[in-house]
């Protein structure tokens, strides 16, 4: 399996965005610049959370697939609006890190957040109007995530890769025992 | 501080809380209040258009700005309501705006409109147009603009404006563009 590389993504969307020049750019250039910001956020972390959880030795195997391909959109983002909060909702309270995420992983969280309904505008809503400035800025805060994701303290990132593959039950608190 | 309340004609004029409470000399900015705007003091509530009907259903027709005792005597204004000469739709643009220009600089912001749209989960969303200056995207770093998205948040959330905000940047020159596919 040959992973999408989340630096290309960014790449292919500066190309994007320089590809007219100065002059009008296409709303499929742009449209597609935006989205492809948004998915390098989102394989990076689908494919860091699959390495952990299967192996990258595995990476050409069905069961690195069936795993990758168990992370969906909806799920990434709930988390991230979770962890963007200031205080994080009581069924995290026993896979949360002590002190929360950091600042890094908030930081990531807010920007996915933010790129993910960019992408669903660009990728969807006919009305939606991609302009050059906030596609690259879109991109700029993309790479910046990014570098923010591969920064964060490995401990931190790893407790929230195995929150993004496995969701606490909601379960109620006299239910627990 | 001042309240900033959005109202209603009719019997009932306002619901819930005020939009924001601010400091008088934002309350005055924002709503180009004057001093003739005095409609009532403060233990009499103005009602506009037809008073012995409700007429909620209209939407907000009206921003009455509320300055109590204190505050009127430090900024020099007599205490009590008055009505903005404003629609309600401008001055709520203007309140979400300000957070907006505090956090990225006046420098780059020339204004901002919103537009309801949906975000990514389908839910009810504020298209947020940041109209920047031609070079502001390039001065612009990822932390005032996660900055700026905070506050945005955190003054919907005192307006008790429901829906995430979507920001969305643009130079004068790009929305004039004749847009091709």
């Amino acid at each position: 399996m040959s992973v999408p590389d989340p630096d290309h993504l960014l790449d292919q969307a500066d190309r994007l965005i320089a590809s007219t020049g100065g002059g009008t750019a296409r709303q499929v250039d742009l449209r597609r610049a935006i989205s492809s910001a948004y998915y390098a956020l989102f394989h990076a972390v689908v494919t860091e959370a699959t390495d952990d959880l299967v192996g990258r030795a595995h990476r050409q195997t069905p069961r690195y697939m069936l795993a990758y391909r168990s992370v969906d959109h909806r799920t990434l983002r709930r988390l991230c609006e979770d962890i963007a909060k200031q205080n994080l909702p009581n069924r995290y309270s026993r896979f949360a890190p002590e002190g929360g995420f950091g600042p890094d992983l908030q930081f990531f969280a807010r920007a996915l957040t933010d790129l993910q309904d960019s992408r669903y505008l660009a990728d969807y809503d006919p009305l939606f109007r991609a302009t050059r400035s906030n596609a690259s800025r879109i991109v700029k805060r993309g790479r910046d995530a990014l570098g923010r994701f591969r920064d964060a303290n490995r401990t931190l990132r790893r407790a929230f890769l195995t929150l993004v593959v496995f969701q606490p039950r909601q379960v109620h608190q006299d239910q627990e025992t | 501080m001042a309240k900033i309340w959005p109202v209603y004609e009719g019997k009932e004029p306002t619901r819930g809380d005020p939009w924001v409470d601010v400091p008088v000399s934002d309350a005055i900015a924002l709503c180009d209040l004057r001093t003739q705007d005095f409609v009532s003091d403060l233990s009499n509530t103005p009602r506009f258009g037809d008073t012995g009907r409700d007429l909620w259903y209209a939407g907000f027709t009206h921003v009455v700005v509320e300055i109590d005792v204190e505050e009127a005597r430090a900024a020099n204004w007599k205490p009590g309501l008055y009505r903005s000469r404003l629609e309600p739709k401008e001055v709520f643009r203007r309140l979400i705006e300000q957070p907006l220009v505090a956090a990225l600089g006046r420098d780059k912001v020339l204004r901002v409109e919103v537009a309801p749209t949906l975000d990514a989960e389908g839910r009810g969303a504020m298209l947020t147009t940041i109209v920047i200056t031609p070079d502001a995207i390039q001065r612009l770093d990822s932390e005032a603009e996660a900055d700026a998205e905070a506050r945005l948040r955190e003054r919907l959330h005192e307006m008790h404006v429901a829906g995430t905000p979507i920001m969305n940047f643009a130079t004068e020159a790009e929305l004039a563009e004749d847009v091709g596919s």
